[in-house]
């Protein structure tokens, strides 16, 4: 079972006040790793356009992380160190890989989307 | 009738090594003196609930300045700063405290600070000692590298990354809207003063070799720290605690890298108790 709906949370992101204000101008793919799954997350003009359980080859930002790391991150409560991804990144398993300079001032609009996560999951 | 803040700010003209800085600072109470040392590219804001305690205002005047650079402690007139780098260092910090707590005429004021200002409290410890009553560091560690980097001022990234960022430090069960007014902040910070600051957290700073210097019978050493700060953990915490002798060591439940602004009620219970001690000695 997957651990999160993409469409609910597409359409949860593309209808957020917050999301929509930090995503603005964001044109990026974004691939999420959980486990061996992967996911690609197409932004463009600041909306989520495509969200889909997908193995792209091409992708700006690359977000893994082993799946139990995934669920501990999206609990309502997280256990310390799971509740940011630079946390989750420089204490736990979670890694980040490409585009930095492009995927950096979106930082708050990602950490939004797994806010938007863990209410949907 | 208008409801006043009970806090009230002035400028003081401050001295090191030979630069005049107008330092901003805010003051409420009266009693045992408290100077009160924000985070890296912070102010003296993060300290305003402490500041509006009325049980703490009976016994301690606390004092929350901006560092140089910070808020309305503008960079100084006699330098041309603008051609080189900012950087924060030990050096620099040590005289500034102290130069400060000498200039307002305190008499042996308690230290507290939080970030940079825990990793001050033991390099004050170690240094001056016998010039405060207490001293407590907040999320203090022995060494903080790898936070020294370009990403953290860059032309092509906004303050609004490092307020998100310091936003992740926090902990989740903080209360939202005091989470949210500590990220404002951080937003707030001009460009270069967070980065420069880290030189002193990640590089500056290092008591590897040293901790064990630290003489806690010249004057008590609190350290306490956030359960869920990952930039220097609990663990990070003790580990500097164990090496210095006498050093009382807490870790804040529920807490994260800005126990005093995220969630000040909660700090409240963890540093009642060690504000009485010092009170009481």
């Amino acid at each position: 079972m997957s651990l999160f709906d993409t469409n609910t949370i597409a359409s949860a992101a593309n209808a957020d006040g917050e999301f929509k204000l930090a995503a603005r101008f964001w044109s990026a793919a974004i691939r999420l790793e959980v486990g061996s799954d992967a996911y690609l997350m197409r932004m463009r003009e600041g909306r989520i356009s495509e969200f889909s359980k997908a193995d792209p080859s091409k992708w700006d930002v690359k977000i893994s992380a082993p799946e139990s790391d995934w669920r501990e991150l999206l609990k309502p409560v997280p256990k310390p160190f799971y509740q940011d991804l630079m946390a989750a990144m420089t204490r736990q398993n979670f890694k980040l890989e490409g585009d930095l300079l492009g995927f950096n001032p979106y930082y708050r609009a990602t950490c939004r989307l797994f806010e938007l996560m863990r209410k949907a999951a | 009738m208008p409801r006043f803040d009970t806090a009230i700010g002035r400028y003081i003209y401050i001295g090191v090594d030979g630069v005049e800085y107008r330092v901003y600072f805010e003051e409420a109470g009266r009693g045992i003196p408290m100077l009160l040392q924000h985070t890296a590219g912070a102010d003296g804001r993060q300290w305003r609930h402490l500041l509006e305690d009325s049980e703490l205002q009976r016994d301690f005047r606390m004092i929350a300045y901006d560092l140089p650079y910070h808020a309305k402690s503008v960079p100084p007139l006699g330098v041309e700063w603008w051609r080189s780098e900012y950087k924060l260092t030990k050096d620099f910090l040590l005289k500034f405290v102290t130069t400060l707590s000498h200039e307002l005429g305190l008499e042996r004021p308690v230290y507290m600070g939080s970030s940079i200002g825990g990793h001050l409290a033991t390099d004050l410890a170690m240094h001056h000692a016998e010039k405060f009553r207490a001293i407590i560091g907040l999320e203090a560690a022995i060494s903080t590298p790898g936070g020294f980097d370009d990403q953290w001022n860059h032309p092509r990234i906004s303050n609004e990354y490092k307020a998100s960022a310091m936003y992740g430090l926090m902990s989740p069960t903080s209360p939202e809207k005091y989470r949210r007014e500590t990220a404002w902040c951080y937003s707030q910070g001009a460009p270069p003063t967070f980065k420069g600051d880290l030189y002193y957290y990640s590089i500056d700073h290092d008591l590897t070799h040293t901790a064990e210097k630290i003489d806690t019978t010249r004057t008590p050493l609190y350290l306490l720290t956030g359960e869920y700060d990952w930039a220097s953990t609990p663990e990070m915490s003790e580990e500097l605690a164990k090496r210095i002798k006498g050093a009382k060591y807490t870790t804040m439940k529920g807490l994260g890298h800005f126990p005093m602004s995220e969630d000040p009620s909660h700090f409240r219970e963890y540093i009642l108790p060690v504000l009485r001690e010092i009170k009481s000695s």
